[in-house]
C-alpha cells in the first residue's frame, strides 16, 4: 500500500491546528485528562503486581492513546468494545477508580463480583462491554449490535478495538463479512505494531471497507479518523477499518506529552493544572485502594449467582452445599 | 383443522411470537426468501420484512456472534444453524460469550438469544448432517438446552425460550419435521418441565426430542408382552425435571435410558448417575443405556446406528427380568 500512517501531532502544534481537529476544548481537555489518569492508574496496578498484591496484570498505557480518543471521539450512546487494554477507554467512558480497583483485585466492592479478570471491566452506563478471554470474538458483537442500530434506525455505531492477534481469527472474517454485507454501523478499530505484513489497513480493503491507516499514538489522528468513520455510519456509508500504528515504544511514551503540547497550545492547560491534576488523580487511587482495603475481598455468597436468571434446581442444591462448606 | 408438523408448529409459533413482540428477529442463511431449509422460517420475509427476518452470511461464528450483539442491544434474535453439525464453528461465541456474558457481567448484560439446531439422523444426511450434540451443549453453565418432540411441545417451549431472559439452545428433531401431532394453539410449556408420555409400573424409560416416537412404540410392544413402561419424554435437558425422573424410578425401580447421541460421556449419562446418585434406594436392576455407537453417523446403515425398537425392547426385557 506504501500509505503512511497519518499524524497530527508533532512537535509544532500549529501543524495540528492546520488540519481539521474534530474533538471540541471540552473532549481535548478530558482526553488529555484521561490519559493522565491512566497512567497512574497503570503505575499504581504495576505497583501492586510487583507486590504480588495482583496476579493477572496487563499494562493499559502503550494502548491508552488509540483507547481514549476513540472512547471520547464517540457519542454517550454509541457502544464500545474494547480489547483487555483498554482501561483508558473505561476511564473516559465515565469508569470509576473506585469501581476499577474494586474490580482489579476483587475486592467487597467489585460490580463484576470477581469474576472477571484484572482489567476487565464492564459499564453499561457507558455502554462498554465487558471484554472475554478470546480474541477477537468483540468485533463479531460489534457488527451484531451495529445491525441491531440499524434495524432499529438509530443513528449510533458500535466500535471495537483489537489488536492484530485478532486479526488472524474467525471473528475478524465474519465480522467484517457481516458488517459491509449489512452496511451496518460499525468501527473496527485495531491496534498494530506496523510490523505485520501485509499491513492490516490493506486487508480491509478485500472486504470492501473504508480504511485508515493512522498512528496510533497520536490522540488526534485516532479520533479524527472515529470521528469521520462515525460520521460517515451514521449517514448510511458502512464501516471503516482503523489501523492505529503504536510504532516504537519511545512514541507511546510521548503520547501524553504530545497532546500536552497541543492542549496548553489551545489555552486549555499549564503547569499549575497538570501538577493539581496528577495530584487529584493519585489521591483518587490511593482512596479508591484504602476503601477497597477495608472492605476486604469478595465474598462467595454470589460465586453461582447470574448464570442464569433464575437458579436452577443444580445450582440451588449446590449453592446449598457450597454454604455448609463455609460453616465447617 | 389438519394438524401440524413440527416444522409447521415452530413456523406458527414463530410468527405469533413475532406478532407479540417487535423485539424479535430471525436471521440465518437462507431464512429469508428460502424460507429456512426445511422450510420452519416460511412466509415470515413477506410478513415482517427484511429488518426482522435477515438472511446472514453461512458462517456459524458470524452468525452466533451477531445474534450476540442483537441480543446486547436489547433484540431478541432467533439464529438457524442449518444442521446442528455446523454449530462447531459458532462454538467461541457459543460458550465464551453467549453463555457467559451474564456471569461475567454480574448481570449487567444478558444474552436472550434462540439459537435453533435442527439436529439427528434419519435423513440421509451423512456424517455432517446428522450429529447430535446436545452432550455438548449441556456442559456449558448458562444455556437452556430444549428438545421438543412433537409440534405441540416445539410450539410451546419456543414461546418460553422467546418469553425468557436466557440464551436457549433449541433443539428440532428433524427427521420428526414432518410429523403431525399439534393442533393451532397458545399453549406455553413451561421450560425444565418433563412430559409423561405414558404410565406404567414395571420400567421407567426416559427420552427426549427425535427418539420419543421409536420409544413409544417399543413401550407399546413391551405392553403387549406385559411390562408396562412409565414413559418420561424430558423436553427439557438443562435444567432437566429431576423431581418427574425420581418420582417415577421410585415407582418402577427400573430404568433404560434412550437417545441416539454417541454412548460415551452422552447426555443420559448424565440421568444414569443421577439415578445412582438419588435412586439407588429404588433401584432393582442396572440403569440401561441405549444410544448411537462411538462412532460418526455413517451414511449407509443409519437404522443400525440409530436405537431401534427391537434394541429398547431388549433393554426393557433385560431390565425388567434382571
Amino acid at each position: 500500500m506504501g500509505r503512511q500512517p497519518l499524524s497530527l501531532l508533532s512537535a509544532d502544534p500549529e501543524s495540528a491546528e492546520s488540519a481539521k481537529v474534530h474533538l471540541d476544548d471540552e473532549q481535548l481537555r478530558a482526553l488529555y485528562e484521561t490519559l493522565t489518569l491512566t497512567r497512574v492508574v497503570d503505575d499504581t496496578c504495576a505497583r501492586l503486581h510487583r507486590d504480588g498484591r495482583v496476579g493477572f496484570f496487563v499494562p493499559s498505557l502503550p494502548a491508552a492513546a488509540s483507547s481514549a480518543a476513540a472512547a471520547i471521539a464517540l457519542d454517550d450512546d454509541d457502544w464500545l468494545f474494547p480489547s483487555f487494554r483498554d482501561a483508558a477507554a473505561y476511564l473516559a467512558r465515565g469508569g470509576r477508580i473506585d469501581d476499577f480497583v474494586a474490580q482489579l483485585l476483587a475486592a467487597a466492592g467489585d460490580p463484576l463480583k470477581g469474576r472477571q479478570l484484572p482489567g476487565h471491566g464492564s459499564l453499561p452506563a457507558g455502554k462498554f462491554v465487558a471484554p472475554s478471554g478470546a480474541a477477537g470474538t468483540q468485533i463479531q458483537h460489534a457488527a451484531g449490535v451495529a445491525l441491531a442500530m440499524q434495524l432499529r434506525g438509530e443513528a449510533q455505531v458500535a466500535l471495537a478495538i483489537f489488536g492484530p492477534s485478532a486479526v488472524v481469527q474467525g471473528a475478524f472474517h465474519t465480522g467484517l463479512n457481516a458488517a459491509v454485507q449489512h452496511q451496518a454501523p460499525a468501527i473496527f478499530l485495531c491496534r498494530t505494531s506496523g510490523a505485520e505484513a501485509p499491513p492490516i489497513a490493506q486487508r480491509g480493503v478485500g472486504y470492501g471497507l473504508e480504511t485508515e491507516l493512522v498512528d496510533g499514538t497520536d490522540c488526534l489522528a485516532v479520533a479524527n479518523a472515529v470521528a469521520v468513520a462515525r460520521t460517515r455510519a451514521v449517514a448510511g456509508g458502512g464501516p471503516t477499518l482503523i489501523e492505529a500504528v503504536a510504532g516504537a515504544a519511545e512514541l507511546e511514551q510521548d503520547a501524553a506529552g504530545r497532546l500536552r503540547g497541543f492542549v496548553e497550545h489551545r489555552g486549555l492547560w499549564d503547569a499549575e493544572r497538570e501538577e493539581a491534576f496528577v495530584r487529584r488523580c493519585l489521591d483518587r487511587v490511593l482512596d479508591a485502594l484504602e476503601a477497597v482495603e477495608n472492605a476486604g475481598p469478595m465474598g462467595p455468597e454470589s460465586l453461582l449467582d447470574d448464570v442464569w436468571a433464575e437458579q436452577p434446581w443444580m445450582l440451588e442444591e449446590q449453592a446449598a452445599r457450597l454454604k455448609e462448606g463455609d460453616d465447617v | 383443522m389438519s394438524e401440524l408438523t413440527i416444522a409447521q408448529a415452530v413456523n406458527h409459533a414463530l410468527r405469533a411470537e413475532m406478532f407479540r413482540d417487535d423485539r424479535i428477529v430471525v436471521l440465518g442463511d437462507e431464512v429469508g426468501a428460502l424460507g429456512g431449509l426445511f422450510g420452519v422460517t416460511e412466509g415470515l420475509l413477506e410478513e415482517f420484512g427484511d429488518r426482522r427476518v435477515i438472511d446472514t452470511l453461512a458462517a456459524e461464528g458470524g452468525l452466533v456472534g451477531t445474534a450476540v450483539g442483537l441480543a446486547l442491544y436489547g433484540l431478541r434474535p432467533v439464529a438457524e444453524i442449518q444442521f446442528a453439525d455446523f454449530v462447531w464453528s459458532g462454538f467461541e461465541q457459543l460458550v465464551s460469550e453467549m453463555a457467559t456474558l451474564r456471569y461475567r457481567s454480574a448481570g449487567q448484560y444478558t444474552c436472550p438469544v434462540v439459537l435453533r439446531v435442527p439436529y439427528g439422523a434419519g435423513v440421509g444426511g451423512g456424517m455432517y448432517q446428522s450429529q447430535s450434540p446436545e452432550a455438548h451443549f449441556c456442559q456449558i453453565p448458562g444455556i437452556t438446552v430444549v428438545a421438543p418432540a412433537d409440534g405441540t411441545d416445539a410450539a410451546g417451549l419456543l414461546r418460553s425460550a422467546l418469553r425468557g431472559e436466557d440464551p436457549v439452545v433449541f433443539m428440532e428433531p428433524k427427521r420428526l419435521y414432518r410429523e403431525g401431532r399439534a393442533s393451532m394453539s397458545d399453549e406455553v410449556v413451561p421450560l425444565g418441565s418433563a412430559r409423561v408420555r405414558r404410565e406404567g409400573a414395571d420400567v421407567t424409560l426416559v427420552t427426549y426430542g427425535s427418539t420419543v416416537p421409536v420409544t413409544l412404540e417399543a413401550a407399546q410392544l413391551a405392553s403387549a408382552r406385559g411390562i408396562q413402561a412409565d414413559v418420561l419424554d424430558l423436553r427439557t435437558l438443562v435444567p432437566f425435571d429431576i423431581a418427574a425422573l425420581l418420582r417415577s424410578i421410585a415407582k418402577t425401580g427400573r430404568a433404560v435410558l434412550v437417545s441416539e447421541a454417541p454412548r460415551s460421556g452422552g447426555y443420559v449419562a448424565e440421568l444414569a448417575a443421577t439415578l445412582a446418585e438419588r435412586g439407588i434406594m429404588h433401584l432393582e436392576a442396572p440403569v440401561e443405556r441405549v444410544t448411537g455407537f462411538d462412532t460418526p453417523v455413517p451414511y449407509a446403515h443409519e437404522d443400525k446406528y440409530l436405537p431401534d425398537v427391537g434394541r429398547i425392547t431388549a433393554a426393557i426385557e433385560r431390565v425388567a427380568n434382571f
